[in-house]
This record gives C-alpha cells, structure tokens and sequence, in this order.
C-alpha cells in the first residue's frame, strides 16, 4: 500500500509544495516550525482541504486532482485521524466515540459497539467503556482517539501532534507504547510532530518541512548527521543514542557508554540518551575538570552554520558539537585531529523506551 | 454548575457600596417585587379551587397549553434550519434576513397581530389564496393562535441556537466527517448533541414566550373561549367581570414562569 501524493496550496501567507512517497510498515514523521504547514497537509490528505494543484493517490485511487476535476470527500476516503487535542465527541462515551465510524459505514449499533469493545480492550481500556471523554486521563483519550481512528480499517493513518496535550510524565510511557501501536498497523501512518526528538524516536523516516517545502528528508540518523536549515541545526541537531541502562551508565547500542546523573529507569532497560551539541566540550588535552564522560576522538568535519561551528568526531561515540569560531581557530582542529570529548553526566537527558 | 457558596466571593472591601446605590436598588427591588404581592394579597385563597375549577379557567389553560407547546413545536421545527441557515451560510442580505426574523422580539404584538392578519388572514396576501384553494381560514381558529404565538416566540429560539451553531467548536464536526460520517449524520449525531443544552434554553424561552403572548394572539386569532382564548387573554377579559378568576389565573402563570426560571437559574443566573 502506498501514498503518493504531490500538494500544492495556498494558505495566506503559506505556499505550500510537497511531495510525499510513503508506503506501508514504515512509519514517517513530518516535523517543522509552527506555521511550516504541517497541519495543512494533513487537512489536504484528510480531505477536509482541497489542494489548489497537485495530484492525491492512496493505494492506486486517486483522491484528489484539480486538475482533471477529481475530489473524493473526506467522508469517503480511506483514511484516520488521529486529532490534536483528539476531539473526542463529548456527549458519546468511550465506546460511542469508537463505534462512530462504522455506524457512519451502515454497521448495526450492535456489531460496531462489539468492534468497538474488543478494540477498546486490545488498547487495555477494558472497563472504560462507558466513561465519557471528560473522566478519561490524557493517555487514555490518546488511546480512545487512536482507536476510533483505526476501527473502520484505514488505509492511510494521519496522526497530529499526538503528544501535544499530555503531560511530560505521561510521555514517556505512552510513547513506547505508541510506537509498538504504529509499528503493527499495517497501512501508511503519517504523523506530524513539533517536537524534533519525539520525531526522531517514533518515525523511520523524517521530512522537515519549513514553510510550505520539504527542505530535509532521511532516517533520523542521516537527519541528524547533515543539517541542513537552521531549524533542524536548533532543534533536531541533537546527538541522539539508543542502549541499555546497567551501573548509572547508558551502555550504547554500536560501542561506548556514557554516564548519566540519574539512572532514570530500571537495570538493564532500553533508553534513548541525547545532548545538546551545545553542552559538548572539546580540549586538545584531556581535560581534569569535573565532567564525567571524557573520551578521545578524531574530527572527521566540520561545518560553520551561522555564528557557531558544528563539529563531527567520530569514535566509540560519534558526537556532534557546536563550538564558537573562535574555540575552533584556537583548538586549532582539522578532519583527522585527534580531540578529547566532554560531557557532563547531567548534560545527558535520559528518555525510556 | 450550582453556585451556592455566596461566601467565596465576599471580598471584605469590594462589597461596600455607596450609601445612596444600595438605596436606589431596594426601592427597584421593591418596584418589581410589589405587583406580586398585590396579586397575592387580593388572591381569593379560600376560593380558589372552585376558581380554577370554572369552565372559562380550564378551557383558557387547555388552550394555552395547546397553542404554547405547539408554537414551540414549530419555533424548532422551522427555527432551528433556520439558525443553522444564518450561523452557517453566507449570501447577499444575510444581516438583513437576520434583523428581519428577530424583529417580533421587539416588534409590538399588536402591530405584529395586524400584519398577520394583512398577511394570512382571510383578504390577506397569502390568506385569501388559503382561503379559496384549501378552505383555510386562520383567523379566529386554534392554529391562528398558534400561527400567532410562534410568530413572536420562534425569534427567541433562532437567536439562541444561532449563538450556540456559531460557537460550536467545528473541528469536532471536521472529526466525524473523517469517520465516514454524511452531512446529515454530522448534523443528527454530533451538531445536534453539541448545542443541544442552548436548544432547550431556547425552547423553553421560547415557551414562556408563547404562553405570555396577548396581543398578537387578540388581534389576528380574535377572543373566543375554547378556541383563541389562552390564558392571557382569559385574564384580560376576566378583569373586567370576574376578578377572583383574572387572579386565579394570573397566579397560575406566576407560578408557571417561576418554574420556568428555576429550571434553568443555572444557565441565566450563573453569576460568577
């Protein structure tokens, strides 16, 4: 199943011209600036947005041409929304809420509340069936708002900022478990997210979108190695680490480990670690201050990006670091010089799996 | 939404008015507030029950019902379209569509009576054509009460559900549309619901409305017990012959309109 879609669209200030190649089992995070145009492409998708030109295809149908005068309403794609905020419908509970689509697909109230209880239960709600949206916690309405996007089998799942109204304690653990949720669906699953590292732990595969246009595209791995716009610089440009926690260390997947102020989670579980390029020191010497990760590397690049210096060292564990032009011309560093890495452990921002 | 804890809002220096306010406002207490016990202190309470037991008193109450929860009936059949026509849409003259269906709010009944009848009634501009194809006659017939009262009262239910279509959130109406639903479904099962409480706030002031209503009602539907003859009117007529009756009824209505504002003292007087 695939998703091709080519958008064109203008949205008062916004000039919006994106191409989109997705297809099943993967699963692609479209992240960017308030205001790039994100949500709108979502609209466009939906439905709930004609494209002024351009051309919608979802497995072979196409849904939208205005070229050859094509449009298939929203009501009659294939296709589920999973809302910010949810939008859960506040006078139907749980399992109403789940239901709706299929009793607005001519299903009997009975055979799409029992769709709707197994689905509910699939999502560990049991027993919340009959809660209204306002009883539900923030986690709970996420799950309510994802099944009800999934009860009429989509073929393309559109999911806006799932994240954006839970509160960060809530986050980590529902991630997880999204990402397990998005990885067994079986049809195209597109999500929009403001926040680049959420971004870079749910998605196979990222675009960044700065005003209307797509300006980067790859694995989080290759977005975070190139950057290429200051917004990715700012906000993806983080150095990104999977492993396991074992002894208040992060034993990184690929060699290394690093030292966390917090073990932030039990022995031996799977975590994500990131720093800031800004947090990163760099010494010709070893350094015999405080920080607790010190280790020695070699400068395989380094690119200026507006007032700072972003420096590629590779090693056991290949960071990124910003560093002034200045820091630069005094360490005096070249592809192939020999650097001591520092990181304090409280500069390294542990997020479970 | 009960809100009866009068003590977190007392603010020891902010309850303080002047001393010349607080007089003015008992005498506009007063004011409103006296008409009532006139009423009640001329009431006949001992004959009460055979008072209302009259003929004249219950076909007047029959009739108010009737024409009252017709009226009502009508106001959301065609009022509700009608809100949803000036809150969703937009065409040329929509503003003035608008003025134009609110103005029985603040037309006089009478005159609102007379353009009915110039309209509707028998040499009227629709009238007559009712008249010779149908063999309708509206004037001095129960439906002519009741054509009379939702004239004045529907504005009452427009208003009200236009202001609740209007803040509707639609994004939940955009959600539905996702999951397959058709216009009429997003309407049935999720617009519907949604204003469904200003629906009944607009009903019910529509209600009052159309059980009040006097001079609309006389002028086009006439005076004739049992058949236009609602409880205003009975109490109008009654004034001048039988006052135990006119109080009779008139403490019904009291007792009606107070109902009316305790059922719904949380949407109107849900001060902050």
């Amino acid at each position: 199943m695939t998703l091709h879609a080519d958008l064109r669209l203008t949205l008062g200030q916004l000039e919006l011209g994106i191409e989109l190649d997705l297809s099943a089992n993967e699963t692609v995070a479209l992240v960017g600036p308030n205001g790039a145009g994100k949500t709108t492409v979502l609209r466009c998708l939906a439905g709930l947005s004609p494209i002024d030109a351009g051309r919608i295809e979802l497995d072979g149908v196409v849904l939208d041409e205005p070229a050859v005068g094509t449009w298939v309403p929203a009501e009659r794609r294939s296709i589920g929304v999973v809302f910010q905020d949810y939008l859960l419908f506040p006078h139907l509970n749980a399992a109403e809420n789940v239901a709706f689509g299929l009793r607005s697909r001519g299903f009997s109230r009975h055979k799409a509340l029992e769709v709707s209880r197994a689905l509910l239960d699939d999502l560990a709600l049991a027993g919340y069936e009959r809660s209204k949206p306002r009883e539900l916690s923030g986690g709970q309405a996420q799950r309510v708002a994802l099944a009800r996007a999934l009860a009429t089998g989509p073929q393309l799942l559109l999911l806006d900022e799932p994240f954006a109204a839970l509160d960060a304690a809530a986050r980590h653990e529902i991630r997880a478990d999204f990402r397990r949720r998005l990885d067994s669906f079986e049809g195209v699953c597109l999500l929009v997210i403001h926040d680049p590292i959420e971004a870079l732990m749910l998605a196979d595969r990222l675009l960044v979108l700065e005003a209307g246009t797509v300006v980067q595209s790859g694995s989080p791995a290759e977005i975070t190695e190139h950057l290429s716009s200051p917004y990715v610089a700012r906000l993806v440009g983080a150095n990104l680490y999977r492993g396991r926690i074992r002894g208040g260390m992060l034993e990184v997947d690929g060699g290394g480990e690093l030292h966390l102020a917090q073990p932030s989670g039990p022995e031996g579980a799977e975590a994500f670690a990131t720093i800031r390029p800004q947090s990163i020191a760099l010494f010709r010497e070893r350094p015999d201050g405080t920080p607790r990760n010190v280790w020695l590397g070699t400068v395989t690049k380094y690119e200026h990006e507006r007032d700072r210096v972003r420096v590629t060292v590779g090693g056991t564990v290949p960071v990124v670091a910003e560093i002034t032009p200045a820091a630069l011309a005094e360490l005096q560093l070249q592809p192939g010089s020999e650097v001591w890495v520092a990181v304090k452990a409280t500069d390294v921002s542990v997020h479970p799996v | 939404m009960t809100r009866r804890d009068i003590g977190s809002s007392s603010n020891p220096t902010a309850g303080r008015p002047p001393r010349f306010i607080v007089v003015i406002a008992a005498a506009a207490a007063i004011f409103v507030v006296l008409p009532l016990f006139g009423l009640l202190w001329r009431a006949p309470w001992s004959d009460l029950w055979s008072l209302l037991g009259r003929d004249v008193v219950w076909d007047a109450l029959r009739l108010s019902l009737i024409t009252s929860v017709s009226a009502t009936a009508a106001s959301i059949l065609m009022g509700v379209p009608l809100a949803w026509v000036l809150a969703r849409t937009s065409f040329p003259g929509r503003s003035l569509l608008r003025a134009l269906v609110l103005l029985p709010m603040i037309l006089p009944p009478v005159v609102g009576g007379a353009a009915l009848l110039f309209a509707l009634g028998r040499r009227g501009l629709v009238g007559e054509w009712l008249y010779d194809t149908f063999g309708i006659l509206l004037p001095f017939s129960t439906a002519g009460a009741i054509v009379a009262a939702t004239f004045v009262a529907m504005p009452f239910l427009v208003i009200s559900v236009e202001a609740a279509l209007r803040s509707v959130d639609r994004r939940y109406e955009e959600a539905a549309v996702t999951l397959g639903a058709s216009r009429w479904t997003v309407f049935r099962r999720v617009t519907l619901p949604m204003i469904a409480p200003s629906m009944a706030a607009g009903a019910a002031l529509c209600w009052a409305r159309a059980l009040g209503e006097f001079g609309a009602t006389i002028t086009f539907a006439g005076n004739l017990q049992g058949r236009t003859q609602t409880m205003p009117l009975a109490v109008f007529l009654a004034l001048e012959n039988d006052r135990g009756a006119a109080i009779a009824l008139s403490l019904v209505l009291v007792a009606i309109s107070l109902a009316v504002l305790v059922a719904l003292r949380d949407r109107w007087f849900a001060t902050p």
